[in-house]
Formats: C-alpha cells, sequence, structure tokens
C-alpha cells in the first residue's frame, strides 16, 4: 500500500511556490485500480509523481509524507528511496509516453534494458516474460525485432504498458495511457491492462482527465481540483452517485450516447495556483455555494462506507 | 443563390497527399485521405452536421478542403450554393468565401498570438469581411458577437490570450467567426483542448447559435457522444470514406456495418460499463 499523509507538494517557480498537491491525504491499496481524474493542471501528475517517488523536475515535498508499506506491514520505504525500487516495486508510465521510446534501438533490448535495475533474473527468464507479457497484450511475437517507428501509436503505447508490467512491479502507475489513442484501441489497450493486473494482482494507478474510462476500469476514483482531494470513493458512489459539487458538476455535464437532454458545463475556470480563492477552491463555480464556504477550506470526510468528500454542506447536497 | 440551396454539398470528394521529400522522391501517392466523399446538409435537415472520425479519417481534410486551405484532388464543394471548389469551373473568390464560411479550430490558444491583445482580431476581421458601414464602425458588429458568446467587450478590451481560459478563447474565435456573418463555421474538434467543465458550455453555444442567428456548423470531432447530442445528421468516416451518414438516432438504432458498432462499443460512456 502506498500511504499519501497529509501532503503539500509541488514546485518553486519564479512567481511563487505552486502547491500542486496540497494537504491531499489518500491511500493506494494493494491490488486495486485507482483511478486519478480532473482537469488539466489540477496535479494529477503531481500526485503520480510523488505515487512514484520521482522529483527529477524540481518536485518537492513541502510537508507531509509518501510512504509504501507492504501487505504485512513489517516493512515500509519512504518515497525518497522509492528510487531504489523503481521496476521492482514500482513502475511508471510517464505522460506522452508514446514517443519516450528509444528510436534507435528494437523493442526487446529496450525492454531488457529497462528492467536491469533491481531484477536480475536470468536472461532466460526474462526474455520469456518479456515475450509473455507482449502477447498478453495483444502484440505480435515479431514487435520484440521491430524499432519504434515501425510500430502503430497503440502498438507503442502497449510497449510501454509492457515494459512497465513484464517486470512484475507491485505498483503500475500510468499517466493518461491512452489519452492520445482512438477510442477503438483505448477501448482493447484497457481491456489488456485489467487483464493483466488480474492475473498478476498488482496495483494499477491510472491518471486519465476521463470521467468515463474510469468507470470502466477504476475500483476506486479520486478526483481532484486545483490541488486539493475532492472526493474519493469507490466507482460506483464517485461516478454514480456523486457527493462532491464539483463532481456532480462534471458527472451532469457528459452527454450520454443516445440522451440527447440538455447539460450544462459548469461556468468560470479553475483557479490560478498563484490566486487561490479564500476558503473552499470551487467555491466561485459551485452553484451550491453558500457565505460559508469562503471561509472554510474543508478537507474530505467520511459520506457513507465508500467515499470521503470535502465539501462543508455534504449532507445538503449529496442526495 | 441562397433560399432553398443546400448549406454545404460535397460531390465526389478525392485527396491523396503527396508523398514529398527526401524519402517519397515526390512521386507516388499515399492511402487516399478522401476516397470519393458526398455529402449534403439542406436546410430542412437542420443546421448541425458532425463529421466524426478517429485519427486519419479524413474529417480534417474534409473540413480544411470546405474552407479551401486544401486543395481537393476532384470533387465539388458548394456552401449555401456558392462554388468554393469547381473541376474547372467558376469558385468564389476568396474574401467571398471567408463571409460565407468561417473556421475555429482545435487549440484556441494557436488561434490567437501573444503578442496581439484578442480584440485586435476582432477589429481586422471585421475591417476585412465587414461591409462599408461595419469597417467604418466596427463596435457595434463586435460587441453583437460577443453578446452572442456570452461575453463582453469590457471583459476582452486590452487583454491578451493570457488572460483568458480555454473555453473562452474558443468562445472568443466563435465570436471572431461571427462577425462575418457568415452562413457557415466549420469547427474541427473545438473542444478537444477545452477542460471537460467547459466543453458543453461551448457545444451548447453552437446549438444556440444555430437556432438563433440561423448559422450552420460543420463540427468534426473523434468524440461520438458530443456529436450524437449535437447534431441534426452525422457522419462517420473511416479511412478516407464515408461509412455512415444519415439521422444520429438512426445510426445509433441501427449501425449499418462493424466499424461503427465497434466505435459504438469503445465509447466510455458513465452510464455503463464494459465487462472485462
Ligand atoms: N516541473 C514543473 N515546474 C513548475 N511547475 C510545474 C511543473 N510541473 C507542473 N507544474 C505546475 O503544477 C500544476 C499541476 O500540474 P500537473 O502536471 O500535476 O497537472 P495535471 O493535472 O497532470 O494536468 P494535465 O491534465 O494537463 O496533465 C500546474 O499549475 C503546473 O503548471
Ligand atoms: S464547500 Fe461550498 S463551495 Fe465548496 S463544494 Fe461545498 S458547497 Fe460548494
Ligand atoms: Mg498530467
Amino acid at each position: 500500500m502506498i500511504v499519501v499523509d497529509n501532503v503539500v507538494a509541488g514546485y518553486r517557480t519564479p512567481a511563487g511556490l505552486v502547491k500542486a498537491v496540497d494537504r491531499v491525504s489518500l491511500e493506494v491499496r494493494d491490488g486495486e485500480i485507482l483511478g486519478i481524474a480532473g482537469e488539466s493542471g489540477c496535479g494529477k501528475t503531481t500526485l503520480l509523481k510523488l505515487l512514484y517517488g520521482s522529483f527529477g523536475d524540481g518536485l518537492e515535498i513541502f510537508s507531509g509524507r509518501v510512504y509504501w508499506r507492504d501487505p504485512d506491514g513489517r516493512r515500509t520505504i519512504d518515497c525518497a528511496d522509492f528510487h531504489r525500487h523503481w521496476w521492482e516495486i514500482f513502475s511508471y508510465v510517464p505522460q506522452g509516453s508514446m514517443s519516450a521510446l528509444n528510436p534507435l534501438m528494437r523493442i526487446a533490448p529496450q525492454m531488457l534494458d529497462a528492467g536491469t535495475g533491481a531484477n536480475r533474473a536470468d536472461m532466460a527468464a526474462r526474455r520469456a516474460r518479456i515475450a509473455r507479457t507482449l502477447a498478453e497484450l495483444d502484440l505480435p511475437a515479431r514487435t520484440q525485432r521491430l524499432y519504434p517507428h515501425q510500430l502503430s501509436g497503440g502498438m507503442r503505447q502497449r510497449v510501454m504498458i509492457g515494459l512497465a508490467a513484464y517486470v512484475d512491479p507491485d505498483v503500475v502507475l500510468a499517466d493518461e495511457p491512452t489519452t492520445a489513442l482512438d477510442v477503438v484501441v483505448q477501448r482493447q489497450i484497457l481491456e489488456n491492462l485489467v487483464r493483466l493486473q488480474r492475473a498478476r494482482r498488482n496495483t494499477i494507478v491510472i491518471v486519465s482527465h476521463d470521467l468515463g474510462l474510469h468507470r470502466q476500469v477504476a475500483d476506486r476514483v479520486a478526483v481532484l481540483y486545483a490541488g486539493r482531494l475532492a472526493e474519493i470513493g469507490s466507482n460506483d458512489a464517485v461516478l454514480g452517485r456523486p457527493a462532491h459539487p464539483y463532481t456532480q458538476g462534471l458527472v451532469d455535464s457528459l452527454p450520454r450516447l443516445g440522451d440527447r437532454q440538455p447539460r450544462q458545463g459548469i461556468d468560470g475556470r479553475p483557479p490560478d495556483f498563484m490566486a487561490m480563492p479564500p476558503g473552499c477552491r470551487f467555491a466561485p463555480r459551485c452553484r451550491r455555494a453558500i457565505a460559508a464556504c469562503a471561509g472554510s477550506d474543508p478537507d474530505p470526510r467520511p459520506h457513507g462506507s465508500d467515499r470521503t468528500a470535502a465539501c462543508i454542506q455534504l449532507e445538503e447536497v449529496a442526495a | 443563390m441562397t433560399g432553398t440551396a443546400p448549406l454545404l454539398e460535397v460531390r465526389n470528394l478525392r485527396k491523396v497527399y503527396r508523398r514529398g521529400g527526401l524519402f517519397g522522391g515526390g512521386s507516388g501517392g499515399g492511402p487516399a485521405a478522401l476516397d470519393d466523399v458526398s455529402l449534403t446538409l439542406r436546410p430542412e435537415d437542420g443546421k448541425v452536421l458532425s463529421i466524426v472520425g478517429e485519427s486519419g479519417s479524413g474529417k480534417t481534410t474534409l473540413a480544411r478542403i470546405v474552407l479551401r486551405l486544401v486543395t481537393a484532388d476532384s470533387g465539388t464543394v458548394s456552401v449555401a450554393g456558392e462554388p468554393i471548389m469547381a473541376q474547372g469551373g467558376r469558385t468564389i473568390d476568396n474574401r467571398a468565401l471567408r463571409k460565407l464560411v468561417q473556421p475555429i479550430f482545435q487549440n484556441p490558444f494557436e488561434a490567437f498570438s501573444l503578442q496581439l491583445p484578442v480584440e485586435e482580431y476582432l477589429f481586422r476581421t471585421a475591417i476585412n469581411l465587414g461591409d462599408a458601414a461595419m469597417r467604418r464602425d466596427p463596435r457595434p458588429a463586435i460587441d453583437e458577437a460577443l453578446a452572442a458568446v456570452g461575453l463582453s467587450y469590457s471583459r476582452v478590451a486590452g487583454k491578451g490570450i493570457r488572460a483568458f481560459s480555454g473555453g473562452e478563447l474558443q468562445r472568443l474565435s466563435v465570436a471572431r467567426a461571427l462577425i462575418a456573418r457568415p452562413r457557415l463555421i466549420v469547427a474541427d474538434e473545438p473542444v478537444s483542448m477545452v477542460d471537460a467543465s467547459l466543453r458543453m458550455t461551448i457545444v451548447n453555444l453552437f446549438k444556440e447559435l444555430s437556432q438563433k442567428l440561423g448559422v450552420a456548423f460543420v463540427y468534426i470531432t473523434h468524440d461520438l457522444s458530443t456529436a450524437y447530442y449535437l447534431s441534426d445528421v452525422m457522419a462517420i468516416m473511416r479511412q478516407g470514406a464515408l461509412v455512415e451518414f444519415g439521422r444520429p438516432e438512426a445510426i445509433l438504432q441501427s449501425p449499418s456495418n462493424d466499424y461503427t458498432r465497434a466505435l459504438l462499443d469503445a465509447i466510455p460512456t458513465l452510464d455503463r460499463r464494459w465487462s472485462i
């Protein structure tokens, strides 16, 4: 399990501190698929980098803690040391990663290279695992001998997932893994990913701005708004019966196929990290806002047995 | 030639992009980007035609040909009876074309430059495409266009693109297009870069403008759900060919081929879950 405990994290920029993740607490449970949703710039990628322990691009934890704990609770690893366990415990499919493959190297040697950090099983066994993983992702065997430019976008993205998964890590962290792809290919890849997860019983965290995608694959869903956790809980709770006004607004705005009932967007736009409104960050756009909302920046609290949500009016707002 | 002429008529369009450059040797075509595509939006069909397709389906090529940003190899296009592309025949000049058909592009941030205040684009359009009265005093037309998209001149004056969200910039693109008082607006993936919470504001704006101002829309998208929501007539394209054309309800109820069925099944909507 990965525990995020009251974390403030982000970047120092010339304009000031960007707290892209602000007082966020959540856990990533063993064996689950956790979906992270929210609009552009709300902190999804930053949160995922924390879960991977990737501090290369100026990301800093200002307060709070992120750590991993093994299933029987005997061993914990702080996120500052996650990098020592990349591939073994954690692997990462970065956003826009289709272009991250080395263009000069065939697929099989790239995959072999990638896993060498931690997992030193013998070459023959690793080659066999690569072959098996590629097959599980519906890639033809010849893929191993091809160069990246000889693959379609969908194939490349499958290779990226294969790369993260073949070493059998406990946790796969995937950032918008299908966003650039056609929906038919997207569906195939997501099905591959879910089947792989069921077969190997590992944990997947998947970041996507697409709530419909989370509805299909996630066990639990977390919704971020302007660096804060708005709501987290079971798929059915968060996407089927959303409790937070922001989640409600998003869910209501999405058209369903075959239904032309008028749907409204949410007026306004997310606040700038340099100019956060006082109190609840969603207040300027919230249809349910009352005067007290500007005076309180609520943390999530339980609502029912399978979710928490950050709104002072939960009881009134959630049906 | 307005009245009962089709709002948009596309006949037998073909387009193959030549593979130029170092390795292509300048000869030999790739696969057809458009392979004998014909479609018509008549006034009695409604005002919004959606063209749905995945990347590489040819939908953007079709849009660009209607806007005359790309030349077709063969075929004809007319808007409200005016010839935009004709085989050897007369076509209207560029200024007349821009008055008739206006574009809205995918990335609202690229539609305006960082250097110029956005109002500059509104004035330019009014001066280039307006009639004598509008050229003399562009403000009334600009105010009217901004009001139509839910903005006002005072909100916009003196500001650069950084002062606006993606959704607001996309509305400004629509306002700019409206100043020309076009018969048709061709919008290529206008909401794919706009956040989900704002997407429906833009889509609803198209619907409202088509009803209130009577301007027709060609809505190009990969997103079948918004296309269904918005359109009176829907086309689905695949690999340069038109695979479906008709009323959205009819296509949804009885898709005419396997590709449409696969597409319909693959849309991740909130009201159903795949069995994996
Ligand atoms: N390396 C960086 N240095 C400075 N600021 C950054 C950096 N990376 C992200 N940010 C800022 O942090 C905030 C959150 O960014 P993040 O990438 O986590 O958002 P996101 O939810 O993943 O967005 P998207 O959906 O667009 O990928 C944004 O305001 C962004 O500009
Ligand atoms: S706290 Fe107030 S403003 Fe914030 S989401 Fe709840 S009702 Fe809306
Ligand atoms: Mg991101």
